[in-house]
């Protein structure tokens, strides 16, 4: 019977009852399936593969190939196995690389393993255990879809109009290159100075800034740092090819305070790095705090592994998940030992502090660690590493080292690089050296060298009294958890010895988030839970990059080139503002130099894009004259940036030239004067770190299907790397074009193409270490490597080729550890041995550039501050703003995924969030609209979500939606216009609306007291009924 | 097996609805399905280890080359109060390829049937005339739909275009959690068989007496009973 027919006839009589079994069924001829029978049962359905016959051999797909490449889908980076359409070179399926450990949770492959071997290991035909499973997340799976997206950018454009009209013409890129570098009236709005006008141009930028360098300096570069070696290509270039110091990067205000803040309980320092993570595998108690585990980016893909295997295969891990949001990782399966414990946004310094005071007052801290101030103190006593807990801190004002360790040069007894303790059998001041457990309490005078006395204590001390400032029911209050609770948590932390972590990824960024992460590790390092078998993993996301030197050799040397000077401070003023001119002129005519005029950053340099960018509206140092933005997104992802830079960005008397390379317009690049489309991942040269890895390892692939973008004239693909080359070659950049770098037998090389180096570098990393073999035939065969090798053997010397196409065979290089742990440690591969800082005396020594005061060199807990140090709550009001403001990253929505379908298609919109009970007292429930009014004036209105899984006080809104960009709006190309898709563009985005500095000169944003990084959370908000 | 009482409760949009407390273990079917001694392949999901990520429904999407708003399956997602405090509850659900499936009995073509080799229930849509009865048959909401490209009725049908091929489904090879499970149930040393002689599995709706081959580790009683769907809203954005 046919459908027509059937619907000719009227209703069939079927027997229809809901719930009647039936043993009828009706089964095909035939017990094998055939080809024929797949194309009526699966008509739409991809064919696979490859498949396996009886006797477990592999029959590859002939219609298809095998690929190895880098997902991009979020900044984690996982390995991908690709499934590429031989016909169409569309990419069809995308899975995740079983070598590496992003994606295959503790059982990834052996190196050594043929990667025709690991495909028959992970399918159902080898019957063995489904646990190793190489897999991508959401996000992963659905980025094939983004390389035919019609919103895509595959042509150099120009723009039509003015900035922001989003209207286009397409050029030839020889067009493109011709007018960014040579400049002239290219938009009919008066003279644009070109590229190399710019470069060339020896005066200062500013005569009033003499110290923010030379008209070079005017050009800003904004980049993606998770781009891996293409990130490197670009910084190569805006550092040491055209010399300025303006680069920009999302990291400070994604939440790098928190790396930042970290490092500061790690390190003798204040711009290193550190960001633990908990140890599933034998952690008997963890404590996420604002992260969600298994879902955030740190590894998605392994993290979930890791997380169901803890909660499911082991009874003693409990854990927490601390957040103003319920999210999806505290399963109802496992009440028992998973709990969402509910905290008010900006509230997560108080409870550091408080588990702290219980811990300290309650005597609950691993003493004879603490005791320990030397290595081999540590060793006698069994612990791998030691901290500064009892060293003396000088705390008489009116002694040089005031606030500074006591050293030993000052007591006559040795440098003043070693520092002083008391012993604690002996009472004697002794040199830190000791071998010897050293008092933790001490707070009195001791004699130096000269006779004198001077008034010190130990740290430990310090910290005692400082977590004692404020009462336990005053942290409790701030952060919305019940005093008992709290204790709970601290008792929970303190009773598994060192086998407990806590850990953290951007989600705690009040204007204190540089000390909140200060004091979260100062919680682990109470317990000794650093670098411990269930404790505190530091060493995860190390790429080959951060950890050998794969850019000087051992083949070749891509930096051996004459490097441009770079001169002057950044605008953003990271630096040491008493370097500054503004600081010297004050001295030196009487004035106070503090406050400084704008706010410094003395601690690491941000490369903040969004601060770069309100420097540049604010004129101050000066305006930038050229900014080229490449895969990289602020005016969407910068909290509260929008309409602080909109206006000078749109005016190309203040900007003349913008220069966007990216494969789509965003909410950024629409300002652009020009488009230069850059690849997507499967089309790029990629070698980057991956995230969620534990060990050392980087994905690193060729492009395995053509790029889409427009071609050269030359017959290349357009790309970021393409045109940074095109360009420093017609500028006359050193290290591009013919001798661009050396190899070490100092033989010169040239940089015309991408390919050009990255082919040596890949050579760099295979033979870094120990050097890999050299593939099969057949590795290279199936995973489509053949295809690449020309580009090497014209490059490479032939010894060179083997170890180099090994390592693509694979998809990229990961080491191995034998041994998780050593001991009560980890392997020491594994572990970050560094002396744990209670202390940060680099900190002590670093001022504020408002108040000229030095800053504290242990955490401090304190209310919400603007720059000029007033509270946040006295400028706005409880009363007026009666609510905390939060956001989260939603898993799906990373700053891509907006692109692909199937991710919009798994969510309408996001709400406004809050708890049902501070929802009634507006006359609100779910499903109603809802504004939300931020103090900056802007409101945010959208459709509320009322329920428990909010803590209350707090109102939350999720990122990544209220998109007008991405192809959510109509764009004009040559006359015709693209519609939008609606899908993209639902929902609410709280950046634009979020709060800056009103203490802060013109345009601001919201800073981190320690860092200046941006900030987020805690902001003051109020809401209506709509 | 313990009967957790426990509230759950969905956010605005979907109310759920208890079809009964007649109750079969799965223990008794999986013995009847085995007594038959034919392949039988079937999933095991454990709830305890799916943190909802959804990477499932994509890859089953690109795999099967459905619209992105046509679901094969899909994780539901909503709060649980359990005491005094709140859970998540991540729940995939897709086709159960039933033993005694009710949409088989009223394909007025024989279309759909269910496949005596390995258990799978195909919808041959060269057959299917789209009347759309086995859809309003089916006690599983939304896990058959009509696929708006070809007219026809599409369902999840285990990949069988892989597991035919020595492959796993697209949604088992990416499980992020590892917490679905694939194979054939009638080989008592295949994964999926030790997997469900160590746990308590059970099915969705056991009342309707459609034998599901779909067996949950982590499923309440209550959610058992409970008639969930693909089609609920997609409320939960986290």
């Amino acid at each position: 019977m046919d459908r027509r027919n059937f619907l000719k006839a009227g209703s069939v009589a079927a027997v229809m009852t809901a719930g009647t079994a039936s043993t009828q069924v009706m089964s095909s001829a035939g017990s094998k399936t055939s080809d024929a029978d797949i194309n009526r049962y699966a008509p739409t359905s991809l064919t696979p593969e490859y498949r396996f016959d009886a006797d477990n051999k592999m029959i590859e797909n002939q219609d298809q190939r095998f690929a190895f490449s880098k997902c991009y889908g979020c900044f984690n980076v996982c390995g991908a196995r690709l499934s590429i359409d031989n016909k169409t070179d569309k990419v069809l399926r995308a899975v995740g690389n079983p070598y590496t450990l992003t994606n295959n949770a503790g059982q990834p492959m052996t190196m050594e393993t043929s990667p025709k071997d690991a495909m028959f290991q992970l399918s159902a035909a080898s019957g063995l255990s489904q646990s190793n499973r190489a897999t991508l997340c959401g996000r992963g799976n659905a980025v094939p879809d983004a390389f035919d997206d019609k919103h895509r950018i595959t042509s150099c454009m120009k723009r039509v109009g003015n900035r922001g009209e989003n209207k286009w013409q397409t050029i030839s890129y020889e067009q493109l290159l011709q007018e960014v570098v040579d400049g002239g009236d290219l938009f009919g709005e008066g003279h644009v100075e070109g590229l190399k006008a710019i470069h060339a141009n020896p005066a200062l930028a500013n005569p009033a800034y003499p110290d923010f360098g030379p008209v070079k300096n005017q050009l800003l570069v904004s980049t993606s740092s998770e781009q891996g070696a293409r990130a490197d290509f670009m910084h190569r270039f805006v550092a040491d090819s055209w010399g300025t110091p303006n680069i920009g990067t999302k990291d400070s205000y994604c939440g790098h305070q928190q790396v930042a803040g970290c490092a500061l309980g790690c390190f003798d320092a204040v711009d290193e790095m550190a960001l633990p993570q908990v140890d599933y595998e034998e952690s008997k108690f963890a404590i996420f705090i604002g992260t969600n585990p298994g879902t955030s980016g740190n590894g998605l893909n392994v993290g979930s592994r890791r997380l169901s295997k803890a909660r499911s295969d082991r009874t003693d891990f409990k854990y927490v998940v601390i957040d103003p949001i319920l999210r999806s990782l505290t399963s109802e399966t496992d009440t028992t030992n998973g709990e969402w414990l509910p905290i008010k946004s900006g509230g997560d310094t108080a409870l550091m502090f408080a588990m702290l005071q219980y811990i300290i007052n309650h005597e609950r801290y691993r003493r004879p660690y603490l005791e320990a101030p030397s290595q081999a103190s540590a060793d006698a006593v069994g612990e791998m590493n030691y901290t500064n807990a009892t060293y003396l801190v000088v705390k008489d004002k009116k002694h040089p080292l005031y606030n500074q360790f006591l050293t030993a040069e000052a007591c006559g007894l040795g440098d003043a690089e070693v520092k002083m303790v008391i012993d604690k059998q002996t009472g004697k001041l002794v040199t830190g050296d000791s071998e010897q457990a050293a008092t933790l309490f001490y707070n009195d005078s001791v004699t130096l060298a000269d006779g004198s006395q001077v008034q010190v204590e130990t740290a430990f001390s310090l910290l005692k009294q400082r977590v004692n400032c404020h009462s336990m029911q005053d942290l409790s209050k701030r952060c919305g958890i019940p005093v008992a609770k709290i204790e709970e948590l601290a008792r929970e932390f303190t009773s598994h010895g060192r086998s407990v972590s806590i850990e953290t990824n951007t989600g705690c960024n009040a204007t204190d988030g540089g000390q909140f992460a200060f004091a979260m590790i100062m919680l682990a390092t109470m317990v000794g839970a650093h670098n411990a078998k269930g404790g505190m993993m530091h060493m995860g996301g190390v790429g080959y990059a951060s950890m050998y030197d794969i850019y000087d050799g051992p083949l070749y040397n891509l930096m051996d080139f004459e490097h441009a000077e770079v001169v002057g401070f950044n605008a953003e003023r990271s630096g040491d503002y008493e370097q500054s001119h503004e600081y010297q002129q004050k001295v030196a005519q009487g004035l106070s130099p503090y406050p400084a005029n704008e706010a410094w950053n003395n601690t690491f340099v941000q490369d903040n894009s969004g601060e770069l960018l309100v420097a540049h509206a604010n004129k101050n140092p000066f305006n930038f004259k050229a900014w080229i933005t490449w895969s990289t997104n602020p005016i969407y992802g910068c909290s509260g940036l929008q309409d602080q830079v909109e206006d000078s960005i749109k005016d190309p008397k203040q900007l003349c030239l913008i220069i966007a390379l990216d494969p789509y317009i965003n909410e950024t690049n629409v300002f652009a004067d020009y488009i230069v489309p850059d690849t997507l991942q499967y089309e790029q040269w990629a070698s980057s770190r991956m995230w969620g890895s534990e060990y050392i390892g980087d994905v690193a692939c060729v492009p395995v299907v053509e790029a889409r973008t427009a071609k050269t004239a030359k017959g290349e693909h357009v790309n970021m790397e393409q045109f940074i080359i095109d360009v420093s070659k017609a500028i006359g950049l050193k290290g591009f074009g013919d001798n661009a770098f050396k190899d070490l037998q100092g033989k010169s090389y040239p940089l015309n193409t991408p390919a050009d180096f990255y082919v040596p570098l890949f050579a760099n990393i295979a033979h870094t270490g120990t050097v890999l073999p050299s593939p099969t035939e057949e590795d290279i065969k199936f995973t489509s490597v053949d295809r690449a090798l020309p580009m090497f053997e014209a490059r490479l010397k032939p010894q060179e080729l083997g170890p180099t196409a090994f390592m693509l065979t694979r998809g990229g290089r990961y080491e191995r550890v034998d041994e998780r742990y050593e001991g009560e440690f980890f392997n020491a591969a594994m572990r970050m041995d560094t002396q744990f800082q209670i202390y940060n005396e680099s900190l002590a020594r670093v001022k504020d550039s408002y108040t000229g005061e030095y800053n504290d060199g242990l955490p401090v807990y304190d209310v919400d501050r603007f720059w000029d140090g007033s509270a946040v709550r006295d400028h706005w009001s409880e009363k007026d703003y009666p609510f905390n403001f939060s956001t989260f990253k939603l898993h799906l929505r990373s700053p891509y995924s907006v692109s692909l379908p199937r991710i919009t298609a798994l969510g309408d919109t996001n709400y406004i969030q809050l708890h049902q009970d501070d929802a009634a007292k507006y006359n609100l429930k779910s499903g109603d609209k809802a504004q939300v009014l931020s103090p900056k004036g802007k409101y945010l209105e959208g459709v509320v979500q009322a329920d428990k899984t909010v803590a209350l006080g707090t109102i939350v809104v999720g990122m990544g939606y209220g998109h007008t960009a991405f192809g959510a709006s109509a764009v004009e190309v040559d006359g015709a216009v693209r519609p939008g898709i609606k899908e993209r563009g639902t929902g609410i985005c709280p950046n634009a609306f979020n709060v800056v500095d009103p203490t802060r000169k013109g345009a601001s944003l919201y800073r981190d007291r320690t860092f200046g990084s941006t900030a987020r959370h805690g902001v003051p908000v109020g809401i209506k009924k709509v | 097996m313990l009967d957790r009482r426990r509230a759950l409760k969905l956010l605005a949009g979907g109310a759920i609805a208890t079809t009964g407390v007649m109750f079969m273990p799965a223990g008794n079917a999986i013995a009847a399905i085995r007594q038959q001694g034919k392949k039988r392949l079937a999933m095991v999901i454990d709830l305890s280890r799916c943190n909802g990520c959804k990477a499932c429904v994509v890859s089953c999407g690109m795999e099967n080359g459905t619209k992105p708003d046509e679901h094969r399956t899909q994780v539901i997602q909503t709060s649980a109060e359990i005491g005094d405090k709140q859970y998540a509850f991540n729940l995939p659900i897709l086709c159960n390829n039933c033993e005694t499936p009710s949409c088989v009995s009223v394909c007025p073509t024989g279309a759909t049937f269910k496949r005596e080799e390995d258990g799978i229930v195909v919808v041959d849509s060269t057959l299917c005339i789209g009347c759309n009865y086995c859809i309003q048959a089916c006690p599983y909401g939304g896990v058959r739909f009509t696929n708006s490209a070809t007219g026809t009725v599409d369902k999840c049908n285990f990949c069988i275009q892989r597991t035919s091929r020595g492959l796993l489904p697209a949604c088992v090879e990416t499980c992020t959690g590892g917490a679905r499970v694939f194979g054939d149930i009638n080989d008592v040393n295949s994964e999926i068989s030790k997997l469900l002689s160590q746990s308590n599995p059970m099915v969705l709706q056991a009342s309707k007496q459609t034998s599901p081959n779909v067996f949950y580790i982590g499923l309440t009683q209550e959610e058992s009973n409970t008639a969930f769907s693909i089609h609920s809203p997609q409320l939960w954005q986290r």
